[in-house]
This record gives structure tokens, C-alpha cells and sequence, in this order.
């Protein structure tokens, strides 16, 4: 069984809140000293999805890490090469800088293409960072793939896949055609540790590194020039408290106050 | 010809061991203990016993040209012909003892050659008081008086058997040693040891088959070196009180009084015919000779072995502090990580197995053990030493035949996994108990990580807690998942230096004390005493990084590797010289552990420092405090690991107002708080948490509240209120604190207890 996963890498999301700040003019968050960049963890699950769908196929073929990202996203791909992955791709270049889901879409179906189509695309569910959750559809879409979200689990018989989705209430059980899109969810169970000798590994092999020329894509369609969506301002919510203490004589004249005070508040 | 009189330095005559802090190891005498004196002399007279045997010895032998036939003295060989058969056996059973040896020696060689023999003075002491002077046996009391009784008896018996060797090789009418007042002193000498042998293996037999301890069951090997050695005795008594009523007891009734338990024998079988007592002693001779030659045999195939090996051992024991781990080397190009096969180990390693005399101290003070968790060390080390007797002699053989080292093993258990339970591994707390308390110098701890060490970096193989902590670690350079500090948030709002490179110390927060809540409080009155106090330091804030030692407890040696290497970095580059550490973890790391890869600088545990600013007179407690009493919790990479018992306490003493308790474990018999190797941050499995036990211990001296100066002691103790005193009101329950609070709390602020001495830095 052939697969690729996509990962992407970003800002640590167990970084407390207090260590983040944003440049609301600039419309970035500054990064932080001591903030490092993680594979995001719903993709580090899709990693440990493709394995473990091989290693229940029986081991064979190769299982692909691609990411769009500068050069530091090259850890993340080799997060997933330590953890048992064979290839790393990784699609960086200036222009790709300030895209949106779509361009980071559209970017992946090439790079796919260029691979080579294999039996299963893994996403994770979502970035931990933006929450978009969005790419893995719209490669499906560009690629004109079926695809199945959100997976706690799935496994190979027949030449399907079947695969168990959370929903709201319950989970969903349904089966698809192969070549199929799965996006990965994190009930999907933790994803392994690597042994030292894979880490080893992985830090010597090789990562391809793809331009758009060498994708065949043009840079208007890409990046800051190619997104749709477009940002109007970035800014961090502010959580303020206030705390008003009620005064007066006596206990019951404080609880005809207090309850006034939450009716005026809507809040009995 | 008379044995030689030991030479070099000789153990005895030395300053206290707590003195002398070259080696570590060897912790100070237990002081305010009321049996001191008797532990003290009993402790005196044990570690002395190869000096005085052997000088007893060379004084009969020295006087031997002064003897005369006609005084009092007895026939050699009496009533035996044909002894020299006894000669005969000697080389078979020299050979018998040779091939024992040499079947395990097979068994050590496939571990890895890795010896090390550097300080080999502290070596050699540790030789003599601890292998031959049994220092660390006396330890124990009871197991101590047994242990030395036994030995003395032994030893001095085999003085008096080679004595009378010797004397029958003289010839007769010119010298003999063994006649006159000397004759006499001689049998009485020879009574005395042999009573004091019965003695010691009755209280053996008692220690195990009357008042047995739960920890462990006495093995066939115990039966045999135990019965044996009492025949010997029982059998040596009669055969000298039949020798005495056939030979003696008419015409020399006078000196069969210097043998008093022969005579007594003597008396006891005084109406049996003359006839009959003489078959029977030449019968019981002849008993008593092959058992005696058989038990020696026992040296070759059971734990009496450990007469030589222990020495051996404590030879090779590493000099230095128990806190450190062994470094991988190279560990890029290593080919396995850790131990999971016996060849992994270092023959040490192996070899060590072999001297491990199943007597359970390592048991007993075993934090796990005690709270009734899944490790007991003396098991580790026997289920290996088990495994290495069968699978490693297996691989030994096919090593010798030139076969692949697993040849024919595959029905072998799993040496970790199976042999050795993972939850074992990952229950040790490497608080150093075991390997302290160890009278054979065992060292569990690298042993134990080794094995961790597989798991992790092999096999990958870990409980979800310890995954966890791990990939924190690499993420955040924190053991801290889910804090919501960042390295800077302790400093709100206090005026804290930044490292300059100007300052004299450096001040190591450490990952606990600035990330976690309960912590972060301590840090700040680490910061307000120094500055009161006018040290120079300053602190490198948002650019520390964890040490490394969580991630080497818990067995990823490669990740300790980077962590470790990227700090030695940073300090290195910030010229860093001198380093308070806030944890005792970081301290331990640091000043043991930082030289092999690089890092050398001066440290000082936060503690040590502090006491010296208040017996300088710099921070001066002011009175008026109310009465408070407190116990303190060692912390064991203070303590054990690092022979730091006393500044904590001094600086308690200076507190007025305060009664300082101890807790019946202290120093270095004290336990720890469950939070050591790694398992801060793991889920405990067992019948008690090891912070219950010693939360309990704490309240058991009425003590208002516990103290430590351990960032990780303090959690432990919190939770450990939190659960044992679950239903006791709040402001009822034990407080914890460390002592660094207690300090400041007794410093009102804004007043600085001294003018800054001349040389500070800003
Ligand atoms: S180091 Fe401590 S916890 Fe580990 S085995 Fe020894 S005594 Fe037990
Ligand atoms: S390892 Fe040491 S302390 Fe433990 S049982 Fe063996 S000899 Fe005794
Ligand atoms: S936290 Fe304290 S007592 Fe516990 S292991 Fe560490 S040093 Fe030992």
C-alpha cells in the first residue's frame, strides 16, 4: 500500500497563551523566543495512520511526507521519516509564502501528481494553528477523489477502504473506493514514539525540494498573490474580568441587590 | 612463612568517612542515634578484622623457637593414620573451586570489556574497609554482628587449623609452636571462635527460619553454607571433647579446662568405653575433614563466593557519585542503545550479578518496595544473575564453539520484557538507596537505566506518561506539558538581573522552579535573599533550557545528549563559571554529569549558598516568629548522591523560634519522595504512593510542617498531604515548604540584614 501524507508545521500549540502576541498593524504573530516549531499534531496522527494501514497490509510500499513550508518545515517531514516514513517532499520557495487553503491545495494536488498518485492521501483533520480544516477536501476536489473526514479509524480490505468518521452524536461507519482521501482525527489513537535508530535515520535521508517551476505552477496562482481568502484584521481576543463587590447593611438587602444586578445582566 | 603483616594504608585510623568528601559515597556516621557508641565500636572492631587476625596469628608464630616439648600440648593428628589422603583431595578440591569460578568467569566475558580503574586510591580504601572490613555490612546491626561473627570465626579457625599444620612440619625436638602457655591460649582461642561461629549461624538460621522478613526466602543455597558451617562446628567441639576423654582429661585435667566446650563434651560422653569413642572420633575425623574440604568447595558454586568477589567489587565500584549515569559515548554510531541482550551489559555489569548475596537490604530501603510497587532491586539483580546462569552460559558455549552468539536460543524469555517486567524499570525512582545499602557495592541504578534505556531508544516502548514528558522535552525544552508560564513569568514584578557575564553566579532556575506554580514563589524568595544578601548573580531567564536530566532518568540518553549540549552552549558562551542551582537534580547534573561532555564549572546548590550567607552574618533572621516545629525531607540528589545533609538543617537552626524533628529515616537512610527518575511525571502502580509513605512519616513527628529544598520534594509532599489528610481540615493539615520560605519569611523585607560586602556586582 502506497501512501503520502501531508503535514505542516506549526507554532508549538502547548505554547502557553502569554508567550504568543500579535502585530495587529502587520496583521502576523510575532513569534516568540522559545516558541519552536512542532508537525502539527493531528498530521503526526495521520503519519501513524498510514503506518499502521501498512503494516496491516503487510508491510509493503511506501509512504511519502510531503509539506508545503520555509525551510524549518523540513523537521516536520522528518518527524514523520523518523516515525517509519520512506520519502520527504517538501514545496518551499518565496512564492508559495502567504497563501491560503486553496493555494496550499492546489500546490499539493501538483506535488501529488508529480509523485505519483497512491493508494490513500492522509491528511490530519485540521492545522492546529488556524483550524481551517480545509485542505485535505479541497486536494480531494482538485483531484477528483472521493473523501472521508474526521477518521477514528479505517483499514484496507478488498481493495476499499472502510473507515469509522466521529459526527456529532456517534460515529459513522462507511466504506470507499481507493484512491481515496482520508483526513485523520485525533481519536485515532496517539501516534508512536520513534526509535533512536529511525531518528538517526531520518536526519540523514534526503528531502526533495520542489519550486513551483518545478510543479509547473505559475506565481500568481500561488501564495499571497494566488489566495482567495483574505485576512482584514488579526488580533488577540481579550479576556477581561471585572469584579464589583455589592455593599450594604444587611444580608438581605446584599441578595435584593445581587439579584437585581443579574436580571439586569440577563442573567436569572 | 607468617602471613604478612597488611600493608599501606590501613584502614583503621582515619578521619570519619563523612570528612572527607573525595568520596561520596561513603555518607558520614548516623549521629544523633542513641545505639552510636555500640554500632560505632562493633564498626571499629569489624572493619579492623583482617588487621587483628592475622597479627594474632604472627604473634604465636613469632614466638614459636622458645618452645618446649614437656609443657602442655597435644598429640598431632591424634589417633588418625593415613591423613595424608587429606593432602591428596587438596588439588581436587582446588580444581573443584577453579572450574566453579571459571564456568561464571565465561559467563562475564561476553558483557562488553568496559573497566575502569581510575582514583584508584579511593578505590583501594573502599576495598579494604568496605570488601575486607565489611563496613557497609555493619550497617545493620543485627546482620552486622551475625556477619562479623561468622567471619571472624571462620578466619581465625583457619588460622588455628593451619597453625597446627605448620606446627607438625617443624621439626619435634627443636621447635614447637604449640606447647606451654601457648598451647593453652591456643585451644582457648580456637573454643572462643568456634562458639562465636555457633553463635553467628544461629542467628542466621533465626533471621531466616524463625523471624524471617518478608522480602525474601532463604534458598538451598543458605541451607547448605548455613548447615554446613554449623556441622563443621558442632563436629570440630566433639571430636576435640572425645580427643580430651580418651586423651587427656586423666593426667592433664588442668588443661583440658583451656578448652572449656571440649571438656564440657568431654565430661558429657565420660562413661562411654574408651574403644568406642576412639572409632567414633576416628570416624567423625574423617566426617568432619570432607565436610570441611566440601563447604570450602561451595566457594566455587554458591554465594560464599562473595568472600572474594565483594572485595573485587568494591574495587571496581565507581568512585564517584552514585547520582551519575554513564555516559554513551558516540552514541551516533552505536549499534544497539542500552542493554536488552546479557552480551550488552558490561562484564562489570555481569560480573556484579554473581556477587549479589541475596541478602534484601537493597529491598528494604527501596522506596518502591516499601510502598508496595512493582521493584524490588535485589529480584533485578537476581532474575538477571538467574538468566545469565542459564541463557548467558548457553551463549558463552556457543561463543566458545565460534556460533552465533543466539544459536539455538529462541525458546530463551525475553531478557526485558519478561525476565524483567518493564513496570519494574519504570518504577525505580534512582534515589540511590539500593546502592548505598548494598554491603557487596552492587550498583543498581546504571544497570536499571541501562535496561530503560532499550526500551526507549530501541524499542520505543514506554508508558504514555513517560512519551509524553519525552516529546515535551524535545518540543519545549520543558518537562512541563500544559504550563501556561513561560520562563519569564516568575520575574513579574520582581526586579531580577539578567546574566551579564559580569555577575559571579549564575543563578539556574531550572524548569520547575520557573514553570510551575507552586515553585515559582520559592524562586522569588531565592532571588529577594541574594540580592538582600548583595551576592552578584543574575539569571538567563528565557534562554534556559532543561539540563537533561529527566530525559536521561527516564532512559533517553540521546535526547539528555542534545539537551545537555545546547545548555553547555549557552553557558559556555555566556562565560559562566560559577552556578547556584535552585533543584538538586540540576545540581547533581551539572557537577557530576556536565565534565564528561564538556561542561565544568562550579556548583552550588542553592542551599549551600544560603547557609553560608547567614553564618557570614549577611542574612540574619530576625526573632519574634512564633513556635514552629518542622521536619525536614532529604532530598536524595542532595543527599545520598551528593553527601549534602547539613546546610538545609543549619540554615533551619538559625531560624529562631524553630524546633527542628527528624524523621526516623533521615540523611542518608532517608526516603525518597517518589518523585525521582522520571516518575514526577508518571502514574505510580501499587499498593501506596511513595509521597503517602513519607508524608506519613513526616506527620509521625508531630512536626507543624515538612520542609525540603527540592522544587520536586515540594509537589510530592503537596500531594501527599493532599491525599493521607484528604478529610483534615486545611489550615489543620501538615504544611510544606521549603526551607529557602521559611527563610524568607523570617527576613521582614526592606531589611537587609548586613551592608553588601565590598565586591559586589550590580
Ligand atoms: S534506586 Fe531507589 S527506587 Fe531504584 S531500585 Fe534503588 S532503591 Fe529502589
Ligand atoms: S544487591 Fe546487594 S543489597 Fe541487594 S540483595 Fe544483593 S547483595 Fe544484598
Ligand atoms: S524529588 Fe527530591 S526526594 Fe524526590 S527524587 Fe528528587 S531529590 Fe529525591
Amino acid at each position: 500500500m502506497d501512501a503520502i501524507v501531508c503535514v505542516k508545521q506549526i507554532p508549538d500549540p502547548e505554547t502557553p497563551a502569554a508567550a504568543f502576541s500579535v502585530d495587529e498593524a502587520a496583521m502576523r504573530v510575532v513569534e516568540a523566543p522559545g516558541v519552536s516549531p512542532v508537525i502539527n499534531p493531528f498530521d503526526q496522527q495521520a503519519v501513524e495512520a498510514a503506518l499502521r494501514l501498512r503494516e496491516a497490509d503487510g508491510g509493503a510500499g511506501t509512504i511519502s511526507v510531503l509539506s508545503l513550508g520555509p525551510d524549518s518545515a523540513r523537521d516536520a517531514i522528518k518527524t514523520g521519516l523518523a516515525m517509519g516514513a520512506d520519502e520527504g517532499y517538501q514545496l518551499n520557495d518565496p512564492a508559495f509564502e502567504g497563501g491560503d487553503a486553496w493555494t496550499t491545495a492546489l500546490a499539493l494536488a501538483k506535488a501529488i501528481e508529480k509523485i505519483g498518485l497512491p493508494d490513500v492521501l492522509i491528511f490530519g483533520r485540521q492545522a492546529a494553528d488556524l483550524d481551517q480544516g480545509t485542505v485535505g477536501s479541497i486536494v480531494a476536489e482538485l483531484l477528483g477523489l472521493p473523501s472521508v473526514t474526521v477518521l477514528r479509524s479505517a483499514e484496507l480490505a478488498d481493495g476499499e477502504i472502510r473507515v469509522s468518521r466521529v459526527v456529532a452524536d456517534g460515529f459513522e461507519s462507511i466504506s470507499t473506493p481507493t484512491p481515496a482521501v482520508l483526513t485523520i482525527s485525533n481519536e485515532f489513537g496517539d501516534p508512536r514514539y520513534p526509535q533512536l535508530r529511525q531518528i538517526m535515520q531520518a536526519a540523514r535521508k534526503q528531502v526533495t525540494v520542489w519550486t513551483p517551476a518545478d510543479l509547473g505552477l505559475d506565481p500568481g496562482e500561488i501564495g499571497a498573490t494566488g489566495a482567495r481568502v483574505k485576512m482584514h484584521a488579526l488580533y488577540q481576543p481579550r479576556n477581561e474580568t471585572e469584579c464589583e463587590f455589592i455593599e450594604a447593611d444587611t444580608a438581605e438587602e446584599k441578595a435584593g441587590l445581587l439579584a437585581a444586578k443579574l436580571r439586569e445582566a440577563k442573567l436569572v | 612463612m607468617p602471613p604478612a603483616a597488611p600493608r599501606g594504608p590501613l584502614p583503621i585510623g582515619r578521619p570519619a568517612a563523612g570528612g572527607c568528601p573525595s568520596h561520596p559515597e561513603d555518607p558520614p556516621p548516623p549521629t544523633p542515634v542513641r545505639r552510636g557508641r555500640l554500632r560505632r565500636t562493633v564498626k571499629i572492631g569489624g572493619i579492623a578484622v583482617p588487621i587483628w587476625v592475622p597479627l594474632a596469628g604472627l604473634g604465636l608464630v613469632t614466638a614459636a623457637e622458645t618452645g618446649r616439648i614437656d609443657g602442655p600440648h597435644r598429640e598431632l593428628f591424634f589417633n588418625i593414620a593415613d591423613f595424608w589422603v587429606l593432602y591428596a583431595l587438596l588439588p581436587l578440591l582446588v580444581a573443584v573451586v577453579v572450574y566453579g569460578v571459571a564456568r561464571r568467569a565465561r559467563v562475564w566475558r561476553i558483557g562488553r570489556p568496559d573497566f575502569h580503574f581510575d582514583q584508584p586510591r579511593v578505590r583501594l580504601r573502599r576495598m579494604l574497609r568496605g570488601g575486607a572490613g565489611t563496613e557497609r555490612v555493619l550497617r545493620d546491626p543485627y546482620a552486622g554482628v551475625m556477619h562479623l561473627c561468622i567471619m571472624s570465626s571462620i578466619l581465625v579457625l583457619f588460622l588455628v587449623t593451619a597453625l597446627l599444620a605448620i606446627d607438625d612440619y617443624l621439626p619435634d625436638d627443636k621447635v614447637r609452636i604449640l606447647v606451654g602457655d601457648r598451647y593453652l591460649g591456643y585451644s582457648l582461642v580456637g573454643d572462643l571462635f568456634g562458639l562465636i561461629g555457633l553463635i553467628g549461624v544461629g542467628m542466621a538460621v533465626a533471621h531466616r527460619w524463625v523471624r524471617p522478613r518478608t522480602t525474601w526466602l532463604p534458598s538451598t543455597e543458605d541451607k547448605l553454607i548455613l548447615g554446613g558451617l554449623g556441622l563443621l562446628l558442632v563436629t570440630g567441639f566433639l571430636l576435640e571433647g572425645f580427643r580430651i576423654q580418651t586423651s587427656e582429661i586423666a593426667e592433664h585435667r588442668d588443661w583440658s579446662y583451656w578448652s572449656p566446650v571440649g571438656f564440657v563434651v568431654a565430661l558429657a560422653v565420660g562413661g562411654v568405653e574408651t574403644a568406642a569413642l576412639l572409632a567414633a572420633h576416628k570416624a567423625l575425623w574423617w566426617f568432619h575433614m570432607v565436610l570441611a574440604l566440601s563447604w570450602i568447595g561451595l566457594l566455587g558454586f554458591t554465594k560464599l563466593n562473595h568472600l572474594a568477589l565483594a572485595p573485587a567489587n568494591a574495587f571496581l565500584k565507581s568512585p564517584g557519585s552514585s547520582g551519575k549515569l554513564p555516559l554513551i559515548a558516540n552514541i551516533e554510531e552505536q549499534e544497539h542503545f542500552g542493554v536488552s541482550q546479557l552480551e550488552h551489559f558490561t562484564q562489570k555489569q555481569l560480573f556484579e550479578l554473581d556477587v549479589c548475596v541475596r541478602c534484601g537490604r537493597c529491598t528494604d530501603h527501596c522506596p518502591a518496595d516499601i510502598a508496595g510497587q512493582p521493584l524490588s532491586p535485589m529480584h533485578i539483580i537476581q532474575d538477571l544473575k538467574t538468566y545469565a546462569t542459564d541463557v548467558g552460559e548457553r551463549k558463552a558455549g556457543n561463543l566458545a564453539r565460534g556460533a552465533p552468539i543466539d544459536d539455538g536460543l529462541d525458546d530463551a524469555p525475553v531478557m526485558v520484557g519478561e525476565v524483567i517486567r518493564d513496570e519494574s524499570l519504570w518504577a525505580c525512582r534512582t534515589c540511590g538507596a539500593c546502592v548505598q545499602e548494598c554491603p557487596v557495592f552492587i550498583e543498581h541504578i546504571p544497570t536499571i537505566v541501562d535496561m530503560r534505556r532499550s526500551l526507549v531508544m530501541e524499542e520505543a516502548r514506554m508508558p504514555d506518561t513517560v512519551q509524553s514528558t519525552l516529546e515535551t522535552l524535545e518540543r519545549q525544552g520543558h518537562p512541563w506539558r500544559g504550563t501556561p508560564h513561560t520562563r519569564e513569568s516568575w520575574m513579574d514584578g520582581l526586579d531580577v538581573p539578567r546574566w551579564t557575564g559580569e555577575q559571579e553566579y549564575l543563578y539556574f532556575v531550572g524548569c520547575t522552579g520557573a514553570l510551575v506554580d507552586r515553585v515559582q514563589p520559592i524562586t522569588r524568595s531565592v532571588v529577594r535573599l541574594l540580592r538582600e544578601a548583595g551576592v552578584s548573580f543574575g539569571v538567563l531567564a528565557g534562554q534556559e533550557s532543561c539540563n537533561g536530566d529527566p530525559a536521561r532518568r527516564l532512559g533517553n540518553e540521546y535526547l539528555f545528549q542534545i539537551l545537555a549540549e545546547g545548555l553547555i552552549a549557552t553557558l559556555d558562551g555566556g562565560g559562566v563559571k560559577k552556578i547556584v542551582t535552585h533543584c538538586p537534580h540540576c545540581f547533581n547534573t551539572f557537577k557530576n554529569e556536565y565534565p564528561d561532555l564538556g561542561g565544568h564549572y562550579e556548583v552550588l546548590h542553592h542551599s549551600t549558598l544560603l547557609e553560608r550567607l547567614v553564618e557570614e552574618g549577611r542574612l540574619r533572621p530576625k526573632p519574634g516568629a512564633a513556635a514552629q516545629t518542622v521536619t525536614f525531607h532529604d532530598s536524595c540528589y542532595l543527599g545520598r548522591h551528593n553527601n549534602l545533609y547539613e546546610a538545609p538543617r543549619n540554615i533551619l537552626k538559625q531560624i529562631p523560634n524553630l524546633t527542628l524533628v527528624e524523621m526516623p529515616r533521615n540523611r542518608e537512610r532517608g526516603l525518597c519522595c517518589g518523585a525521582g527518575g522520571g516518575n514526577m511525571w508518571m502514574e505510580e502502580q501499587g499498593r501506596a504512593r511513595v509521597n503517602e509513605v513519607r508524608v506519613a512519616e513526616a506527620l509521625d513527628t508531630g512536626a507543624d510542617s515538612a520542609c525540603t529544598v527540592c522544587p520536586f520534594c515540594v509537589q510530592m509532599f503537596e500531594a501527599g498531604v493532599g491525599s493521607v489528610q484528604m478529610g483534615t481540615d486545611e489550615s489543620q493539615r501538615l504544611g510544606v515548604f521549603d526551607v529557602v520560605e521559611l527563610l524568607d519569611v523570617a527576613l521582614p523585607e526592606g531589611e537587609p540584614a548586613a551592608e553588601p560586602p565590598s565586591g559586589a556586582a550590580p
